[in-house]
């Protein structure tokens, strides 16, 4: 279904010249938000590509600046793998397996080396070792997209457009209509036991995409490594 | 929120004209100064949908017309006084649809 399609059921139901276009979109606009905070979509999925910088632990995501991968609709990583820049066989860094607080502790403030861990604080990525050079560095995450142009569809308009429907009447009715009753009825069409969301979920999980769980023992044997196998001076 | 909303099919040409007595009384008349532009649902500005523009008396006219089926279009009119050289604006919601016409 195009944009404009799903635009006029909505009006349809709300009011055709009663309910301003601004809130339309509004309503449109949170239903699809509201769809994507519930799980991780595969449409939802993406990578970039950038390089780190000598001697810098951190990373902005979120913001267009030196050091920074200009991400604004971030969601959550996925992912991460480097390379030399004349190389092109990606390796892979640990990522999102520990908190800041334990990579602290596991290197000195000021040790550098090629990226072996890498975690996200906030709307920042943060590198242990620090990098002692370019590397380059692809990192693949999960983002916040928008509705289409009136004239285009996406996955979510095709396929499931009821979704964004009955999302956008549930914030019509708790925000624009403020009847509440009404906004629970629209609520469980989309979050109930065989709501547009569990339709969405299976195909998410027939699709292959789902959140990525890594388990890494704390303590004992397992114990998380400073160093890659292929640096480690076994003979020191 | 729109003064007010037109659909109309893609084919047909509108001629709109918009009074601005009651925004601009000190004025008997709208200057050719003023403006009737057009932006679609992008918010990206779309000439080819405003026509000739004129002005009557207080009212300010324009050709609505073409428009892609499907598409939204914010048309701005706003009328600058003869004497007073106020701006007033006037919004108008244009839906060109070739299927969903019908009683609003």
């Amino acid at each position: 279904m195009l944009m404009h399609e799903i635009k006029d059921i909505v009006r349809e139901y709300a009011g055709k010249t009663g309910m301003p276009t601004a809130m339309l979109d509004l309503s449109l606009q949170n239903g699809r938000l509201n769809i994507e905070k519930y799980q991780n979509f595969w449409w939802m999925s993406s990578d970039i590509d950038f390089q780190t910088s000598n001697g810098v632990r951190s990373y902005s995501i979120t913001e267009f600046v030196t050091d920074g991968l200009n991400i604004p609709d971030f969601k959550d990583g996925r992912d991460l793998k480097y390379k030399e820049v004349n190389r092109n066989d990606w390796q892979p860094v640990d990522y999102g397996t520990q908190l800041k607080e334990y990579y602290d502790s596991l290197y000195y403030e000021d040790q550098e080396g090629p990226p072996e861990h890498a975690i996200v604080e906030d709307t920042n990525l943060f590198f242990y070792p620090i990098p002692d050079g370019i590397y380059d560095l692809r990192f693949y995450y999960w983002r916040y997209t928008t509705n289409p142009a009136n004239q285009d569809e996406d996955d979510v308009t095709k396929f499931f457009p009821m979704a964004l429907v009955y999302a956008s009447y549930k914030w019509i009715h708790e925000v624009y209509l403020k009847d509440q009753q009404g906004a629970i009825y629209w609520n469980g069409l989309l979050y109930g036991k065989e709501g547009e969301l569990v339709k969405m979920r299976r195909e998410n999980f027939k699709r292959g995409w789902k959140d990525k769980v890594n388990f890494q023992p704390s303590t004992g044997p397992g114990r998380g490594s400073r160093k890659r196998v292929d640096r480690m001076q076994i003979y020191r | 929120m729109a003064h007010e909303v037109i659909e109309k099919h893609p084919n047909v040409e509108i001629l709109h004209s918009v009074d601005f007595t009651d925004e601009l009384p000190d004025d008997s008349s709208v200057s050719n100064g003023s403006t009737v532009t057009a932006i679609d649902s992008n918010g990206d500005p779309v000439a080819s949908v405003i026509g000739a523009v004129s002005q009557s008396g207080m009212n300010l006219r324009a050709v609505l017309q073409g428009g892609v089926d499907g598409e939204d279009y914010l048309i701005t009119f706003t009328g600058r006084g003869t004497t007073s050289t106020r701006d007033s604006v006037k919004l108008i919601e244009l839906r060109v649809r070739s299927k969903l016409l019908g009683t609003l």
